[in-house]
């Protein structure tokens, strides 16, 4: 069979929400010191698209950064099947 | 004053290029090299891209998607950033930041180079699974024929037990079933990753269950092998297998943070 490229967005939306390079807290854009990702955004498109399993989430708050600590962790979590 | 250059995906180039209004809100997309390599970006204000409004957010996705689709298509495997990845300043900061991190990106433009990212399901559905394995198990069998004879009472508990073994033998099944699907992808991918996210499906998928779901970075030239293995999949009555891609190394770039 042949891969396929349909419904782009939502695979779309778990790549770039989730995966690919993250810039660190030394040049990424951030306000106060709080590192910003879009926060807006991910609530925005999960209110549709119900498939990312984080709550809204006001930014700017305590929350923000942790839930950006999290994310990281998360993503340094992702088990890794080497051949 | 745009002192912010939002950053899309890092690519083995060398020449300065622009690549036209495809970015995000239109956004001028051009290229900003350093030795070998360069960061293909648009220049915007500091500060990240937020809305509320769902039709924006989404054109926003499909955007950096497709800047990152366009860049593959000219220079090859990119180095994709996740959304929203705005460095703080202009070309000349995004220049030394590509020099600070030069080696590490020329190693991993290099690994990935010729792959791309794929991304394969397998779903099965549980009702035809759960009937199989009640016909071919023979404790199970010998259980269910009990129960017929049984007093009420006692039939009800064998019931449960029996509901139970079912329950048993068809994780244990999957499991067997994941593993082995795995093993027999992996051989054709130089890296997978399981997917742990998923997103929702489309609709032809909503009643089947789940059983593997695992992102994998193949070479171009093993592309068509693992299509043939994944019909060989997709062919059994039991299964059904949806193969999405190629896609950017999205789930395979190792620096996460850089």
């Amino acid at each position: 069979m042949k891969p396929v490229r349909e419904s782009d967005l939502v695979d779309l939306l778990d790549r770039l929400l989730n995966k690919g390079l993250v810039l660190n807290a030394d040049v990424i854009i951030s306000v106060a010191g709080v590192p910003l990702i879009g926060i807006n955004l991910k609530a925005a498109i999960a209110g549709i698209e119900t498939m990312l399993d984080y709550g809204m989430m006001e930014p700017w708050d305590k929350k923000t950064r942790e839930w950006y600590s999290v994310e990281f962790a998360k993503r340094a979590a992702v088990p890794m099947i080497k051949k | 004053m745009t002192d912010g250059r939002y950053m899309y995906c890092i690519i083995n180039n060398d020449t300065p290029s622009n690549l036209g209004n495809i970015g995000i809100n239109d956004a001028e997309v051009y290229t900003i090299p350093y030795q070998n390599i360069a960061a293909v970006v648009h220049s915007c204000e500091p500060k990240p891209y937020e809305t509320k409004d769902n039709k924006k957010a989404k054109e926003w996705i499909l955007a950096h998607g497709y800047v990152i689709d366009h860049a593959t298509k000219n220079f090859g495997t990119v180095l994709p950033f996740s959304f929203n990845a705005i460095i703080r300043g202009g070309d000349s900061i995004v220049k030394n930041w590509l020099a600070g991190n030069h080696d590490k990106f020329k190693g991993e433009l290099e690994r990935v180079k010729n792959m791309a990212e794929y991304s394969v399901q397998v779903f099965y559905e549980h009702e035809k699974l759960a009937e199989k394995i009640e016909a071919n198990d023979k404790e199970l069998g010998e259980l269910k024929a009990k129960m017929g004879i049984m007093p009420k009472g006692t039939a009800y508990l064998v019931q449960k037990q029996y509901e139970q073994k079912v329950k048993d033998a068809i994780s244990v099944k999957i499991s067997k079933l994941t593993k082995e699907l795995g093993s027999r992808i992996i051989e054709h991918a130089e890296e997978m990753r399981i997917d742990e996210k998923t997103s929702h499906m489309p609709e032809k998928y909503k009643d089947k269950k789940l059983i593997l779901a695992v992102a994998c970075l193949v070479h171009k030239n093993k592309v068509e092998t693992l299509g043939k293995v994944l019909d060989c999949i997709n062919g059994n009555d039991d299964f059904a297998v949806r193969f999405t891609g190629p896609w950017a190394p999205f789930s395979f770039v190792k620096l996460r943070e850089v």
